[in-house]
């Protein structure tokens, strides 16, 4: 909040300053009333109007209007607006501006790396998003708001939790790395956030784009392909979100505000058995085992029980709340241009408990000296505070949050008689009651600050030489401790975590471009720069258990009594120099040619396989400029591109070197934990740079002045000299190396955006975007020493799943002699195939190594029973409508994909451990569907199955469709007109957004995307209203 | 064009500055250069090697872990001594069903039990690395000697369930990128290995270790001992024990009292030759045998807790002898935390069996994890072995060879062995086997004696047809069940050079 006022403060004084210098030439001045329109004579909304020479301006509202109320009669009145030449006149009181298009400036600017071009010149497959155009209401990381906003990049969560992390595939993921993420310029630090304990742990958190506020943002370029991204040759393999922030303009200072609140509630909920069904069911589990001797209800206590028992997932849920404050002042005079913002993000989770907090700050500065020099610096600083609960899928006393809810024994009330939380009195001492779970503290609190300075020169006319310093510094501390309220924390007598750790990137880099158009048709560019780049990290930590007492938490760990509590420190540091170099040419507006070349030096590498060539070419044709096509009218836009380029990859690498290490208490001699030191890796000084190589064409088109216009790109990308943990003959010491593998993967596929705009009249206008993506991943060559398994091919697709095929379930009185463990009511899996034996009766195998099956039950469940069952690549989809109906504005998007296939994990764990029941161990209400002697015709599988001695999630058995589109966001707005505020206000908004609404799909367990497993956080609906303003 | 120039030359300068060397560095990594030099490096590399024979965590690979992966826990799991409440991995187990195609959990247990091999290869690195340091002669002779005797106790244990393993040699372990497809050994060849790792370590290691838990003398000949026994070299089994007979009172003893061996207070007793030393505040240094017995309501120590699943098998419980002391430590019945009496009729576990506390209460056990060090070999199996070997070399059963089975019984607290069990040597060897195995319960020594008796095949099959009799529809077993079959995993990665077992 400081932050907020100090900025309100200074704006205050500049406000200030501006009306005393207003007030001293009043004697003289005319009101200036106008209005701004375009060649149809539909007015212009937020052209910017100001007196020459000064700071003395206004925008224009909604109807073009301006009013400038003290202006000198003899003054020059400039008007401005994107995509129109800039108008002056002699101020009059009233006056009227009508706007040519400026064709050549409508073509927007798309930073490429490096620096900018035209979107006309672009030759690559490069991508860009406005963030004006996402739905911002309850969205944390501008990740989550880019999902399904842009072809050939697809974005999942992997868990539904406050701040976590995020999967960004560009073009499928082949390359196995995330993208590179360059914000004005300077690359990002990767780092990822480590668990703050070691008992309990959170979700995994978004490091990618967490620490940035959405707000911020200007615009976000996307390079899709190597011809484009080689520009940024080794780090650029997972592809290049490149992310301009807003700066500041010259013209009176602009105050925006925008702020919302949102109530979030569970969406899926999955049906656990409540306490009178968990009793009957416990009862018949004991009976069909074979033990009703031991049931632990009379029929009398099932019948008397009052109430539904204990509902777990109530008792640790609410309903979340998300608050988000944004306020920026940006604003400038002809020489100096700044952006001062502020932010303020605040979640409450759905889970008691779970909250997350992030507050943002930036400078942004530009500052002109003379005509010929420019420097600015551009600062972010973000503070996120997470309170993590702990999540997952162990089991016993390792239950987490949700895993626990689900499972834990309905039949208890939260607390006992006593007041202390109650037991599982079946099995006691073991699985902690969900609410107590509660009590567990666990914070982590990380630190960003990104700070980059440049300094820019143009020494000849066309010639400009940009040199950039960046620096980032990430800081993330972790507590947690368990108290002895839960039994894991009783067994250790409290544990305290706490764990620091600490990463930073300096980047300089040296710039020089050339641009200059010669005889009018020839566009040319030339960039050559070098760039250095050093990041370090180091990091420590300490675990702890027996504590006297739970009151100081981990803040007074020096009471453990703990004989050797866990103690870590680590540092390290790796460097990388850069060149790199592009031309761009275009001949004509017609003909683009662009070139790249980066050369990386990594100290990952040994000496002589240092050095990497990353080359990028492409070219792009611009048919709708020939001669042939110009007259056509409905054309407005057709360029066809082609492009060719590679990128490096160092892969998880993590050195060339063979070393040993120190590992901890690896013996209690006499009682006593001693250290050891043994080889822990065997280095290959061979190893270079993976390589990635695009080929990409595509197609932009725009029709009937581009109201209908999108862009298509076909591309192949091909992974090769893949650095692997290659498996040695397992008889080695180290039985893995580093090693660049034969092993070769491509990915082929189409990109689709197409945006529509549908009506466009002076009031109503409905415009569509559909994004499409379409791709195969597959390994195509294997290494020389790769034996696939029987059901394996040699060119092989990702994302296949393989199983053994099921026939229901074994019924009564069946016995099959490759189930020799089965009885009735396990499930019934075919032994389709049986391996092809030689005349010895060993086993045949293949040219490649693989035994060879032949069709035939033999009477085992083996391998070659196994089958490709399905394949879940994901077919990315989105679409957006957004429509405007005089002041009302409404969107409405769906995203998800057109398929996937997933294990019902909840279903699976619930039948498979159907025994557990025995134990207290709540179950989903679908075991009561299981086969029974009793009911024969149950479809899921009975108590016997968990002694076939074959796991079920290797079948069909459990494997669902789920492919899904979700109802992201339905919102409604209004833009308030201005007359309503006396022109104090410029703009004024409110909305109510709903997102998640609601999610189709034929999946059957929890949210296809983020139900990951019964503990999985649940995806919630929200429903948020905001208010933006603008002075 | 002035200005232009400088800044050409500057960026030349920055570009000269930049192709000097790039760096890496990881404060956590130690190079080859360095290590291992001194005599305390050497001590280190061998202390990673003991490693190898933690008891682990509950997930883990660990040899003297709890769970089937423990040598001791499959070892007496798979005979008439232990059992478990827990269901099928467990009676998988038990009742010899395991699959060698089927995956479950015997069969992970076996992959990874035959996976110690690479242990063999990392011991004899670490030895070619010790005798190349400049430390020393005396720390080399030492430390190597250690490093030996641990070879051959993983070397025992692989033979004792796989049979020969594949060996790689010192060239084929220089180039470990080269795919060298290696078949199993010979068992002359094994022989040999084993003799030249266990005879180095005898001659070099000290009689009385510097720290409890380290090889010493005793236990090098104890672990050949016990390859000698699997290979029924029976003169060397006997020679070894009257060796270690020999250390009777300067070294070894027979502790007068029995619970002592297995408790807290006992811990480093001089009746054991070889034990796995344990803390309980690391996961992987941890007794967890009794959490495995203990059942969950069973008051124990304060901070105890108990995962309620072994058991020791009713037949076998009723074997002992009313008064023995031996007995005492298994539990056919307990009074639980409310103050109910549990027996066979109301708890699911001792229905299955008795509960076979060995170890004694450690007051500082919290949770699963207690203190008491595992026992591995102690002095009263080399009386035993003595006794058996002696009538294996000559066919008659002597007055020495049954004064050896009666200290062993009068420490017990029973009589000596009746007229009848002495009469022949048949007779003998039946009491002999009985009171190994009411002497050595839950000390995974059970499956070896079955199978050197001719019995674990058999005492299977009785236990399959009683199972069968109640329901269950176990197939019979046969001799091959007296070795594992190897993994097929390895057996692929091998090209087939390494031949299964016979029977699988």
């Amino acid at each position: 909040m400081k932050n907020i006022e100090r900025i309100s403060k200074r704006v205050g004084l500049f406000l200030s300053l501006l009306l005393v210098s207003s007030f001293s030439m009043m004697a003289q001045s005319i009101q200036v009333q106008g209005v701004v329109k375009d060649k149809s004579g539909e007015g212009i909304i937020g052209a910017t109007v100001v007196v020459k020479g000064t700071a003395n301006g206004t925008v224009t509202d909604i109807n073009g209007n301006f009013i400038l109320p003290s202006v000198q009669p003899d003054v020059l009145i400039s008007v401005s607006f994107i995509g129109y030449i800039t108008q002056e006149k002699n101020a009059s009181s009233s006056m009227e501006f009508i706007l040519a298009e400026d064709t050549k400036s409508l073509d927007e600017v798309v930073v490429v790396g490096y620096g900018t071009t035209s979107k006309t010149n672009i030759s690559g497959a490069v991508s860009t998003v406005k963030t004006d155009e996402l739905p911002k209401a309850a969205a944390a990381s501008v990740g989550t708001m880019l999902r399904g906003r842009s072809s050939g990049m697809n974005i999942t969560a992997s868990s539904a939790s406050p701040g976590a992390s995020l999967n960004i595939a560009i073009r499928g993921g082949l390359s196995g790395q995330q993208p590179l993420i360059v914000i004005d310029g300077v690359p990002q630090l990767q780092t990822k956030t480590p668990s703050s304990g070691t008992a309990y742990s959170g979700a995994d958190k978004d490091n990618a784009l967490m620490n940035l506020n959405p707000d911020d943002i200007e615009t976000i370029n996307i390079l899709k392909d190597a011809s484009a991204a080689s520009i940024y040759g080794s780090d650029a393999s997972g592809g290049v979100i490149l992310i301009t922030t807003k700066r500041g303009k010259s013209a009176v200072p602009e105050i925006s505000y925008s702020g919302s609140t949102a109530f979030q509630y569970i969406k899926d909920v999955p049906d656990f058995m409540n306490a009178r069904d968990f009793m009957i069911e416990q009862n018949k589990v004991f009976d069909e085992l074979g033990r009703g001797n031991e049931k632990k209800f009379t029929q009398e206590q099932i019948d008397s029980f009052v109430g539904n028992g204990t509902d777990w997932m109530k008792e640790v849920t609410r309903t979340g709340i998300v608050n988000e404050h944004n306020l920026s002042v940006n604003g400038g005079s002809e020489k100096t241009r700044y952006l001062f913002s502020t932010g303020l993000y605040d979640h409450k989770g759905v889970a008691k408990n779970n909250d997350m907090n992030r507050i943002t700050g930036r400078i942004n500065l530009d500052q002109d000296f003379g005509n010929n020099i420019k420097a600015g610096i551009n600062t972010s600083f973000a503070q996120i505070k997470y309170h993590d609960v702990p999540l997952g899928d162990s089991r016993q006393d390792n239950s987490a949050l949700i895993y626990s809810a689900m499972t834990f024994i309905p039949v208890v009330p939260v607390y006992d008689e006593n007041g202390n939380y109650s037991d599982n009195y079946i099995r006691p001492n073991i699985y902690p009651n969900p609410v107590s779970l509660l009590e567990i503290t666990d914070e982590t609190i990380s630190r960003d600050l990104f700070l980059s300075g440049y300094l820019e020169f143009k020494p000849i006319k066309d010639l400009t030489v940009r040199a950039t310093g960046g620096t980032d510094m990430k800081d993330t501390q972790m507590d947690q401790y368990i108290p002895t309220t839960t039994p894991k924390g009783k067994n250790m007598n409290g544990q305290a975590s706490k764990q620091n750790s600490k990463a930073q990137m300096n980047l300089i880099n040296v710039v020089a471009t050339y641009k200059k158009t010669f005889a009018d048709k020839h566009d040319l560019s030339v960039m050559s720069g070098w760039e250095y780049k050093k990041t370090s990290w180091s990091g420590m930590g300490i675990v702890a258990s027996n504590f006297p007492t739970d009151g100081s938490l981990m803040n007074n760990i020096g009471t453990s009594e703990q004989e050797n509590p866990d103690i870590s420190s680590s540092k390290g540091s790796n460097e990388m120099a850069s060149y790199m170099g592009r031309i761009n040419y275009s001949l004509l507006q017609r003909y683009i040619l662009t070139l790249n070349l980066r050369v990386d030096g990594s100290s990952n590498f040994s000496q002589n396989h240092q050095w990497g060539y990353f080359p990028g070419a492409s070219v792009a044709w611009r048919l709708n400029e020939e001669s042939w096509l110009k007259n056509v009218g409905w054309l407005s836009n057709m360029k066809l591109r082609a492009g060719y380029g590679q990128t490096g990859n160092a892969g998880n690498l993590t050195g060339i070197n063979t070393i040993f290490a120190v590992s901890r208490g690896t013996y209690a001699m006499d009682g006593g934990l001693v250290n050891g030191i043994g080889l822990s890796k065997i280095g290959n000084p061979n190893l270079k740079w993976e390589k990635l190589t695009d080929i990409n064409v595509g197609l932009d088109f725009g029709f009937w002045r581009d109201r209908l216009s999108g862009t298509i790109d076909i591309y192949q990308r091909t992974r090769e000299d893949v650095i692997v943990s290659k498996q040695l003959m397992s008889y080695q010491e180290i039985n893995t190396i580093d090693y660049n593998s034969a092993t070769q993967y491509q990915s082929q596929g189409i990109d689709l955006g197409i945006h529509s705009v549908n009506i466009l009249s002076k009031d109503f206008e409905w415009s569509t975007d559909i994004n499409l993506s379409y791709y195969r991943n597959r390994t195509t060559k294997r290494d020389p020493d790769f034996i696939p398994e029987p059901y394996q091919d040699y060119v092989e697709d990702w994302n296949n799943i393989y199983g053994y095929r099921t026939s229901g379930l074994v019924q009564d009185g069946e016995s099959y002699t490759h189930l020799p463990s089965s009885t009735a009511g396990a499930i019934l899996y075919d032994d389709l195939n049986s391996y092809k034996l030689d005349e010895n009766g060993e086993r045949m195998r293949d040219s490649e190594g693989r035994y060879i099956r032949v069709e035939g039950a033999d009477g085992t469940l083996d391998a070659v029973d196994m089958v490709l069952l399905h394949n879940s690549t994901p077919i990315p989809f989105s679409v957006n409508n957004t429509f405007r109906w005089k002041n009302w504005d409404a969107n409405i998007y769906l995203y998800g994909s057109l398929r996937g296939w997933k294990l019902n994990d909840v279903q699976y764990q619930s039948i498979y451990g159907v025994q557990d029941l025995t134990y207290g161990v709540n179950a989903l209400s679908d075991v009561k569907n299981r086969w029974s002697y009793e009911n024969p015709t149950g479809t899921l599988p009975g108590v016997a199955e968990a002694n076939s001695g074959i796991n079920p999630n290797s079948s069909d058995f459990f494997y669902e469709k789920a492919w899904y589109l979700r109802l992201d966001n339905v919102s409604l707005g209004y833009t308030f007109p201005n007359k309503l505020f006396g022109g104090y206000v410029k703009s004024a908004r409110a909305y109510v957004a709903a997102r998640n609404v609601y999610v189709f799909t034929p999946y059957n367990g929890m949210d296809p995307e983020t139900g990951n497993g019964i503990g999985a956080y649940p995806n919630q609906s929200s429903i948020a209203f905001g208010l933006n303003f603008k002075f | 064009m002035k200005i232009l120039k400088k800044i050409i030359i500057g960026l030349l300068a920055i570009v000269a500055m930049a192709s000097c060397t790039l760096e890496r560095e990881d404060y956590t990594e130690i190079s080859p250069d360095n290590f291992p030099q001194s005599e305390n490096d050497l001590k280190l590399a061998v202390n990673s090697l003991y490693y190898e024979f933690t008891t682990g965590t509950w997930n883990g690979e660990a040899i003297f872990g709890s769970d089937q992966n423990g040598y001791q826990v499959v070892s007496d799991m798979t005979t008439d001594c232990l059992w478990s409440c827990w269901g099928w991995g467990w009676d998988e187990l038990h009742f010899q069903q395991w699959f060698s195609t089927i995956s479950g959990t015997t069969q992970s247990q076996a992959y990874n039990a035959f996976a110690h091999y690479q242990f063999l290869s990392k011991a004899r690195n670490t030895i070619r690395r010790i005798e190349e340091s400049i430390a020393p002669e005396s720390a080399k002779t030492l430390y190597a000697a250690e490093a030996h005797a641990l070879r051959g106790w993983i070397g025992l244990y692989l033979y004792d369930m796989f049979g020969p393993v594949p060996v790689a040699s010192d060239e084929v372990l220089d180039d470990p990128e080269t795919f060298v497809y290696l078949p199993r050994l010979t068992d002359e060849e094994y022989d040999l290995m084993m003799e030249t790792d266990l005879r180095a370590a005898i001659a070099d290691l000290p009689v009385v270790a510097s720290a409890r838990g380290r090889m010493t003398q005793g236990a090098a000949m104890m672990i050949l001992m016990k390859y000698y026994l699997i290979r029924s070299n029976f003169s060397g089994a006997e020679e070894l024990a009257r060796e270690l007979q020999e250390m009777e009172g300067s070294v070894y003893s027979l502790q007068p009292d029995y619970a002592n061996v297995f408790s807290k207070a006992g811990i480093g007793n001089n009746e054991i030759i070889l034990q796995v030393p344990c803390n309980s505040s690391a996961n992987w240094t941890t007794n967890y045998l009794t959490a495995s017995v203990l059942p969950s309501d069973m008051p124990w120590t304060e901070k105890s807790q108990g995962w309620g699943g072994y058991v020791m098998p009713w037949n076998f419980y009723d074997s002992f002898e009313a008064d023995d002391a031996r007995r005492a430590l298994i539990a056919a019945s307990y009074t639980n935390n409310k103050g109910e009496l549990m027996t066979s009729t109301n708890s699911t576990q001792l229905s299955y069996g008795a509960l076979p506390l060995k170890y004694g209460k450690d007051p500082e056990m919290t949770g699963a994890n207690s203190g008491i060090d595992v026992v591995v070999y102690r002095y009263s199996d080399v009386l035993l072995t003595l006794a058996e070997c002696i009538v294996r070399n000559t066919g008659a059963v002597s007055t020495e060879a049954i004064q050896l089975v009666n200290r062993v019984r009068n420490r017990a607290g029973l009589a000596e062995l009746s007229a009848e069990q002495v009469a022949s040597t048949d007779a003998f060897m039946d009491a002999l086997l009985i009171e190994r195995g009411h002497e050595f319960w839950l000390e995974g020594l059970r499956r070896q004696d079955l199978i050197r008796f001719g019995k674990y095949v058999e005492y299977a099959n009785q236990r399959i047809a009683e199972a069968n009799a109640s329901g269950k529809n176990y197939f019979t077993v046969d001799e091959s069940h007296n070795r594992f079959w190897i993994p097929q995993t390895f057996i692929d990665e091998s090209k087939s050079q390494i031949k299964q077992n016979s029977g699988y």
